[in-house]
Order: structure tokens, then C-alpha cells, then sequence
């Protein structure tokens, strides 16, 4: 039970909408009579809002599926139920009421668009500008093959998002917890914060990477040329290597 | 890039619209809109892609090909279906397709009323032009997007990482639900970068359709023409704003992962669901017998809404079985007719299907 009440509660966050449900359906179901309602978003909605506390169904959930219950909670009409029930006091005071319901919704709630993970666009494809940019710097002529590169972890989410012709050594799967992929030597190196090129170099080569993409604040050491690597491009926040001791193959 | 637009809007604007004649066909004439038709075309194309994908998936790791010739015959098909049921109508039925409307607004209200409206309409404008101007982080777009991406540039069909660009073997659990290779399709035909299609142009086609489905839901709560619809929209659209209270919430899903399979499910299909369930129980049907409940366009409507949402995501196999198994439970006992019950299951079975397909792999 302590559990689905935590996920409750965090499917609730910081704001109040479960509770406002439950008023909203607690005043619904005192005051509701056309019959299909009562039946739709009294009755139906109740089941659901209590099948999702009963611990026996959160265990045979959890057996098919782990980690999701709170889509149980998608299942059940929250906004209608509060929408449904606001309109029908709104019947008395309609200026009034709606303002002040308004209100509720908008101190009780959370604005969408204040998100961190909420950015202005800088292109169509909103993705970062300076990952289109390494991208572009990299992609394979139409005559040649795939190519492989390393970006640091703040970039792996974007780069095959433009084009999957960049391939890459790890992804995404090295930074979800749990997922319990072992660390790549190379993300191994790229986290460290002095950066030896000849060391680099050699393991990307082992790793058949085209080029690879290091952040301008770490600290690198050594020399392009003995490493036989080409500085590609410098961007605001990253230096794109060619690695030259791997070939880029073209298309038979 | 006008031309490719051009295409987008005859793919997901016109032949929805022409396609969404068929099931309207079998409705009762009184419950005809354009909503309802564009909504209802868009359901029946979606899941004839997900029957026509999910077989080709299966057997063929490089059948994307194959998908977008059948599909793009299967859209055509559909839409000339759509047309001659609308010339059945009006020369061997001598009659209009939609029934005429009836304009009820109050005049005392009416001032109030065009303000409501004016906000209603402000803020799903905002919310494009937010979905338009604003990029959106979601981890999950490194699989879904990419996979789509996959899909367009190389031809084949769940057989690479997305994260990686590696071979793989199938996917069973993602592969049953096609969300991604449909955006593939509209990407192929349009000729638009599929990350643009996602992030810029399916907001534009997917937000206004959640909204549509709750003016709806209202319509059949509050009444047509009723005073108070602007307003129970006004009430929708802020609790999708301020939604954000937590990453779980449908509303974050809606306004910051709109194109994922996820946020369909969650914010389209079950709406939807409930929408239907609405329609089939509206007071004017109540009181007719049994047989005249709901009506066949409604529940050829429920039996294509779990196709869909067997395509958005494999979780919607259980979640739209139960929702349905429990609201068929309330009506039946509420309007003591069980027939009901057997009509639901049967609207569920491609749901339980593809959950037996993918427990059987």
C-alpha cells in the first residue's frame, strides 16, 4: 500500500490535481443525476481510482509490467471529472465562478512550459544547433559508408536523432540506471578530466571511431600530429577530431 | 518545402476526412460532424497501418518498402470508399451527409460566451506556438525518434539499435506497436525529416485532435450549444498548461512528448475511449430499445480505437482492456442490460490478441 501511495503521490508532484479529483468526483457523485454520467464518471472512474489503491492489483501489475503503474492513473478522466464538475458549479456565477476555478487550476497546478527541459527551438528539428553542426562536420558522403564517432554523454541523445548515418559506441543505454550496461572504456576515458589524445586515439582506433567529439573544458594533453588526428572543428562548447588512422570505407 | 506541406495536409488533413465516411456511414445521421468524421477517419487509417505493419514486421526485417506501397493503396482505396458512401447518401438516399445544423447561442450570454470561445481558441493557439517555437528534452526520443529515423533512411524495420546503430535481434515488445513506423510513412511521403515531422509538424495535427475530443466529451456532457461548453474547454486547456506537476502526468506527456506512442495513447486514444462510451449513452439513445444502442459506426469506432492503441504502445493492451472490461461493468449494472458485456469484449479483441501474440513469443 505505501508504495502505491508513493507513486500517487509522485504522479501528483507538486501539484494538487488527484486531490481536485477527488473532490471534483466526491461532488459529482452527490450531485450527478443523468444516468450515462453517473454510470461513465462516477461509477466507471471510482472503480478505477480504486482499483488503482488495491495493493493484489498493483502486485499482479507489477508482474507484467515494472516501473509504469502510474499509467493506471492515464485510465482514469481526471481533467473531465474536474472540467465536468467546475462547469456545473460555474451554472450559479459563470464570471466568477470560472475565474476563481481558474485560479485553483493555475496555483494548484505547474506550467509546462517552466520545465528545465524546455528550451527555445533553434531549428526545426529542435535539437541543439552545435550537435547539427558536429553532425554535419562528420556525416559521410553519399559514396561512402556509415561512419563511427564518440560524443560526451550530453550529446548521445541527439546526434542520431539528424541522421543514424553516425553511428556511435554507446548511447543513451549508458546513462539510464538500471539498465545495467556496463561502461564503454571510451566513456571511461571521455569522463576523465585530463584527456591524453595518443591514449584516446589509440582506444577509438581499437574501436574503429571515424572521429570523436571532446568537451573544450577538460584538460588535453599530447600531440595531434603523432597521434595522427586532425582538429575537424571547433565549437562553442566541443573539439571535433578526425581520427585518420581508421578509414572511411566507401560504398561498394 | 511547400510541396511536402501540401502532401502533409492531404495525408493527415484530407484523406482522414474522406476515409472517415465509412464508419460514419454506419452512425446515426443526427451524431454526424466533421469532428467526429475527421476522428474517425484518422482511426481507421491509423489502424489499417498498424494491420498492414505489424505482419510485415514480423517477416520482413527490410519491409519498409513493401509498408508505404500497400498503405499509400490502402489510403486511396479508403478514401474513394469514403466518397461513393457520400454519393450513396445523397443521390440514392436523397439526403444531406451531415444533418443541419442548429445555431443555439444565447443571446443574453452571447458576449461572454464569444469571450470564452476567444480564450478557448487563444490558448490552444499558444499551446502551438509553444509546441512550435519551444524544444522539448525527452530521453525517450533517443529510441522513438531515432527509430523512426531508422526506419526512413535505412528501409528496415526494428533490426538496428536506435542508441547505438548496431544490428540487432527483433524487438518483440516495440515492434507490436508501429507508432514509429507510421511517422516513418508520413516522413517517406512527405519528404520531411522525420525529426522535424515529430517535434514541428505532428503537434499541429495531434493537439487540435485532443482538443476536439474533449469539446466533444463536453458536447455530450454538458449538451449541444451549451453555454458552459467554452468554458468546461477552458478548464481542459488549463489543467493540460499547469499540468506539469510531476514527469508522469498526461498532460506533461501531451505538451512535451506529443508524438510518442505514449502520449497518443494517453492523451488521445483514452479520451477517445471515453468519448465513445459518452456518445453510445447519450440521453436521446437511452431511451431506445436495446438493439438501437450506440449504434455500429460506434462500435466498429471501439474495435478500431484498440486496434490504435494497440499501436501507440504495448502497454495500452491491458490498459484498454481493463478500462473497457470496468466501464462495460458500470453500464451494464446501471442500465441492468448484460448483452452489453459480451458487445464490449468483443471490441477489445485485438487488444487481447496482440497481448497474446506478444506473451506467446
Amino acid at each position: 500500500m505505501t508504495t502505491v501511495l508513493t507513486i500517487w503521490k509522485d504522479y501528483q508532484g507538486v501539484g494538487t490535481y488527484c486531490l481536485l479529483f477527488l473532490i471534483a468526483w466526491t461532488y459529482l457523485f452527490f450531485t450527478e443525476e443523468k444516468k450515462q454520467i453517473r454510470a461513465i464518471l462516477v461509477y466507471g472512474a471510482g472503480a478505477l481510482q480504486l482499483l488503482f489503491f488495491l495493493p493484489p492489483f498493483f502486485a499482479f501489475y507489477s508482474m507484467l509490467d515494472e516501473g509504469t503503474y502510474y499509467r493506471i492513473l492515464w485510465i482514469i478522466p481526471m481533467t473531465v471529472v474536474i472540467a465536468y464538475a467546475g462547469v456545473k458549479l460555474h451554472t450559479k456565477r459563470p464570471v466568477l465562478v470560472l475565474a476563481m476555478l481558474s485560479l485553483i487550476l493555475i496555483l494548484g497546478g505547474k506550467y509546462v512550459y517552466s520545465s528545465p527541459y524546455i528550451t527555445q527551438a533553434e531549428n526545426l528539428y529542435h535539437l541543439p544547433q552545435e550537435a547539427i553542426d558536429i553532425c554535419d562536420a562528420i556525416m559521410p558522403a553519399e559514396d561512402e559508408e556509415r561512419v563511427n564517432a564518440t560524443f560526451p554523454l550530453e550529446l548521445v541523445h541527439f546526434i542520431r536523432q539528424y541522421s543514424t548515418n553516425i553511428q556511435m559506441p554507446f548511447g543513451r543505454d549508458m546513462l539510464v540506471d538500471g539498465w545495467s550496461v556496463g561502461e564503454h572504456p571510451l566513456l571511461t576515458l571521455l569522463k576523465e578530466d585530463t584527456i591524453s589524445l595518443a591514449e584516446f586515439t589509440e582506444l577509438a582506433t581499437e574501436h574503429n571511431q571515424n572521429y570523436f567529439v571532446i568537451e573544450k573544458h577538460k584538460q588535453i594533453e599530447g600531440d595531434l600530429q603523432k597521434a595522427n588526428i586532425q582538429l575537424l572543428l571547433e565549437t562553442e562548447r566541443y573539439f571535433v577530431y578526425w581520427n585518420k588512422n581508421v578509414p572511411i570505407l566507401k560504398k561498394p | 518545402m511547400l510541396q511536402s506541406i501540401t502532401i502533409f495536409i492531404i495525408l493527415l488533413g484530407l484523406a482522414p476526412l474522406l476515409a472517415g465516411a465509412i464508419p460514419l456511414f454506419f452512425m446515426e445521421r443526427e451524431k454526424r460532424c466533421l469532428g467526429l468524421l475527421y476522428v474517425s477517419g484518422f482511426l481507421l487509417l491509423l489502424a489499417c497501418f498498424q494491420l498492414i505493419g505489424v505482419p510485415i514486421v514480423f517477416k520482413n526485417p527490410w519491409g519498409f518498402k513493401p509498408i508505404v506501397r500497400i498503405y499509400s493503396a490502402n489510403i486511396i482505396g479508403l478514401c474513394v470508399i469514403g466518397i461513393l458512401l457520400v454519393l450513396v447518401e445523397r443521390f440514392r438516399k436523397k439526403r444531406t451527409f451531415f444533418p443541419e445544423q442548429s445555431r443555439a447561442v444565447n443571446p443574453e450570454q452571447s458576449w461572454v460566451w464569444v469571450v470564452e470561445w476567444a480564450l478557448v481558441l487563444g490558448l490552444i493557439g499558444f499551446q502551438l506556438w509553444m509546441a512550435f517555437s519551444k524544444a522539448s528534452f525527452d530521453g525517450d526520443d533517443a529510441y522513438y525518434v531515432v527509430m523512426s529515423l531508422l526506419t526512413d533512411e535505412t528501409d528496415t524495420l526494428y533490426r538496428i539499435k536506435p542508441y547505438t546503430g548496431l544490428s540487432t535481434y527483433l524487438d518483440y515488445r516495440h515492434s507490436m506497436a508501429v507508432f514509429p513506423i507510421w511517422i516513418a510513412y508520413i516522413a517517406r511521403v512527405t519528404g520531411i525529416h522525420t525529426t522535424i515531422v515529430c517535434h514541428t509538424f505532428l503537434p499541429f495535427v495531434l493537439i487540435p485532435m485532443t482538443y476536439w475530443i474533449y469539446y466533444e466529451i463536453g458536447k455530450s456532457l454538458l449538451g449541444k450549444g451549451s453555454k458552459n461548453l467554452p468554458a468546461f474547454l477552458i478548464l481542459v486547456n488549463l489543467c493540460q498548461i499547469f499540468g506539469n506537476t510531476s514527469i508522469y502526468t498526461n498532460a506533461t506527456f501531451l505538451l512535451t512528448r506529443t508524438w510518442q506512442g505514449k502520449s497518443v495513447l494517453a492523451n488521445l486514444i483514452i479520451p477517445t475511449l471515453f468519448c465513445i462510451f459518452l456518445w453510445m449513452f447519450q440521453e436521446n439513445t437511452e431511451q431506445k430499445s436495446e438493439g438501437k444502442f450506440g449504434n455500429a459506426g460506434l462500435w466498429l469506432l471501439l474495435f478500431l480505437l484498440n486496434i490504435v492503441a494497440a499501436m501507440t504502445s504495448t502497454a495500452s493492451v491491458f490498459l484498454m482492456s481493463l478500462t473497457i472490461a470496468l466501464m462495460a461493468l458500470c453500464l451494464s449494472i446501471t442500465y441492468k442490460n448484460y448483452h452489453l458485456l459480451w458487445k464490449f469484449a468483443l471490441t477489445c479483441l485485438p487488444c487481447v490478441g496482440y497481448g497474446l501474440l506478444y506473451l506467446s513469443i
